[in-house]
């Protein structure tokens, strides 16, 4: 019998805990077991699970990290470990390091076609739009689906073709409405074409499919942020915060919204420690001008006033028709 | 869909400020929104008709309503024009109902031309079949933020155009009251900037989302705010300092000089000129497709041949 307090007995408990949904307790079980055995690659392995099952991206990335190269090279659980942790990657906003870790498989099994959707969606997010459409090609040369609908709606998104986009993203939903990542898509091209209600309503099923999707969390709180809605902007934008700590256009949004409901102190101590952490973030200096004007800080917003004017004017001299 | 009422305007504020009253009748804001069957320019124009590729577009008047028409020669689309937007000063785009949603008119009416023509952000758009000829789907968000700018939307029932209280907080309980009202005409540059620019678009607006083109050369406060000699605090340099909101803009270009020489009558001042202030440096900038020409509020030294300041 396996004693309780063991490793074994701890790692056990957990599973089960994990199997019946309660994660946080799983996870309480896993982390007093790594304290016996540190390196235990099975309790690293179902902490990294439970992590990822709910949301905790980052955890979760670093717990696959310490597992993979425990693994044999291109073993079935190497496999699964890389594409997990891929898709950690993709969530967290890390697309290059999902493609370098997607790349070698790819090369493996190029007719993989889980593997070539995962890839592509890291190319297209990723901006890496030639290399995109030829995993686009690749899946398309198989027939219909809806993960070849998605990609070519996340290419038209990628374009600005926001129509284009939403008539893709459309038949995605149409083939597979459960399908991780559609109905986020979706609002984002309705978004584009300036629906936004629409847009709202489509984010909602994003979150019934998948209650992580970080796109689908952050520009709910942004709609309600402009609605006025400020509570509910807020327990959104925490829960994006959770999805990718540390995030800056969380914080920058986090920031307006204590501005826009006249905490206006905290807005702008919130910006000043953004500013510092990302000092080419134009939007924080924009909003940290307007702030400081309205706290009669006038010599502060003018200094960054003119800060935003040397950044915009930069960066117009680097576009092709200025020079 | 919001319902709309239309309802006269605020009487009570003409009976102690009868000039301010009578002058703001005749400015483009106070018909900044007009129900479409009672629009000037519709009513001198009753047939208006562009055609593009296999689409016919077409506004004319019928039993007093004007109704717009979309064809491919296969399908159709006919719907009664709900709401002009603009004056007409540069000039007027169309909302429609159908089938239970608001749209936006793809084309619009330009002063300059007097004739229609895409409206902006339009000519760009697929149009591949008749609904997408005919307009743009205005969500319900949208709607709102069209009519909270183009109406008096804080009073209720709605009235058309931009009204007293659009800008005057409390007007109504300082009618009832005579509570204290906000004197706008005290409050400094920058607080001025943002009340207009919550139309206009405000410095921060533009600077955080741009459009970073001549686009913006449409949005004043965020072009002003670049302006060297624009300063937060002083109210010489504000919005209201240079156009009375209770008046017709005048495009007399010399009638701005003195606003000028508030501040630039002593010290540095011009080695070219000493009147017509605005010409130089406050040049004149086309929107590609618009139609009219938009003086550039960025004050500044313009030379020739140097790009337009995003």
């Amino acid at each position: 019998m396996t004693h309780p307090e063991s490793v074994d007995g701890l790692a056990n408990y957990g599973a089960a805990l994990a199997h019946e949904g309660q994660y946080d307790e799983a996870i309480a079980q896993y982390g007093k077991a790594l304290t016996i055995a540190p390196d235990n690659p099975q309790v690293l392995l179902n902490l990294a699970l439970s992590y990822y099952k709910t949301g905790r991206y980052t955890q979760a990335r670093d717990r696959f990290q310490s597992v993979l190269p425990r693994l044999q090279p291109y073993s079935p659980p190497h496999r699964q470990i890389s594409f997990l942790l891929a898709d950690c990657d993709i969530r967290l906003g890390q697309y290059k390091a999902a493609v370098e870790l997607l790349d070698p498989w790819d090369r493996k099994s190029p007719d993989d076609m889980g593997l070539a959707y995962l890839l592509g969606t890291a190319l297209l997010k990723d901006k890496q739009l030639d290399r995109g459409a030829k995993v686009i090609d690749r899946i398309l040369r198989k027939g219909e689906s809806a993960e070849s609908r998605l990609l070519m709606g996340t290419a038209k998104l990628n374009s600005l073709d926001f129509t284009g986009a939403r008539d893709e993203l459309q038949k995605a939903a149409e083939l597979n409405p459960t399908l991780p990542e559609v109905h986020g898509s979706l609002g984002l091209a309705l978004l584009g074409l300036s629906q936004a209600d629409a847009a709202a309503a489509e984010f909602r099923k994003e979150l019934d499919v998948d209650p992580n999707n970080f796109a689908a969390v952050f520009q709910l709180a942004i709609l309600a942020k402009q609605e006025q809605r400020f509570e509910e902007s807020r327990k959104y934008l925490a829960r994006s915060l959770s999805l990718r700590p540390g995030d800056a256009a969380v914080l920058y949004q986090s920031a307006t919204v204590d501005i826009a409901s006249g905490k206006l102190d905290e807005g702008c101590r919130e910006l000043e420690e953004l500013v510092k952490l990302s000092p080419d973030f134009t939007e924080a200096h924009v909003s940290l001008a307007g702030v400081y004007y309205r706290l009669k800080r006038k010599e502060d917003g003018d200094r960054e006033r003119a800060l935003v004017r040397r950044l915009t004017a930069e960066a117009q001299a680097r576009q092709p028709a200025a020079k | 869909m919001i319902l709309l009422f239309l309802a006269a305007a605020v009487p009570a504020c003409a009976t102690c400020h009868p000039a301010e009253a009578k002058s703001h009748a005749a400015t483009p804001m106070m018909h900044a929104l007009t129900p479409a069957r009672d629009s000037a320019i519709l009513k001198a124009n009753p047939q208006l008709q562009y055609q593009d590729g296999n689409y016919r577009w077409r506004i004319a008047r019928e039993a007093g309503e004007p109704v717009y028409s979309v064809t491919d020669g296969n399908q159709a689309i006919t719907a009664k024009l709900q709401w002009a937007f603009g004056f007409g000063e540069m000039g007027q785009t169309y909302l429609y109902e159908h089938n239970g949603a608001l749209y936006e008119s793809t084309l619009s009416y330009y002063t300059l031309t007097q004739s229609l023509d895409f409206t902006p952000g339009h000519l760009d758009r697929p149009r591949r079949n008749i609904k997408e000829a005919a307009g743009r789907l205005i969500d319900p968000a949208e709607v709102r933020r069209c009519f909270n700018c183009h109406a008096n939307n804080k009073t209720d029932p709605m009235i058309a155009g931009v009204q007293c209280e659009h800008c005057h907080t409390g007007a109504a309980a300082h009618v009832t009251s005579h509570s204290k009202m906000t004197r706008l005409s005290q409050a400094p540059a920058e607080e001025i900037s943002n009340l207009c620019g919550a139309c206009h678009r405000t410095w921060e607006d533009i600077a955080a989302s741009g459009p970073k083109s001549v686009l913006n050369v449409r949005f004043q406060p965020y072009r002003l705010a670049n302006s060297k000699c624009y300063d937060a605090t002083d109210r010489r340099i504000s919005c209201t300092a240079c156009h009375d909101p209770h008046s017709v803009t005048s495009h007399q270009t010399a009638s701005y000089d003195g606003k000028c020489m508030a501040c630039h009558a002593e010290g540095k001042v011009c080695s070219v000129a000493r009147q017509d202030c605005v010409t130089c440096h406050m040049p004149k900038a086309e929107i590609p497709g618009i139609h009219f020409a938009f003086t550039d509020h960025w004050i500044r030294v313009a030379r020739p041949g140097e790009p337009y300041p995003q």
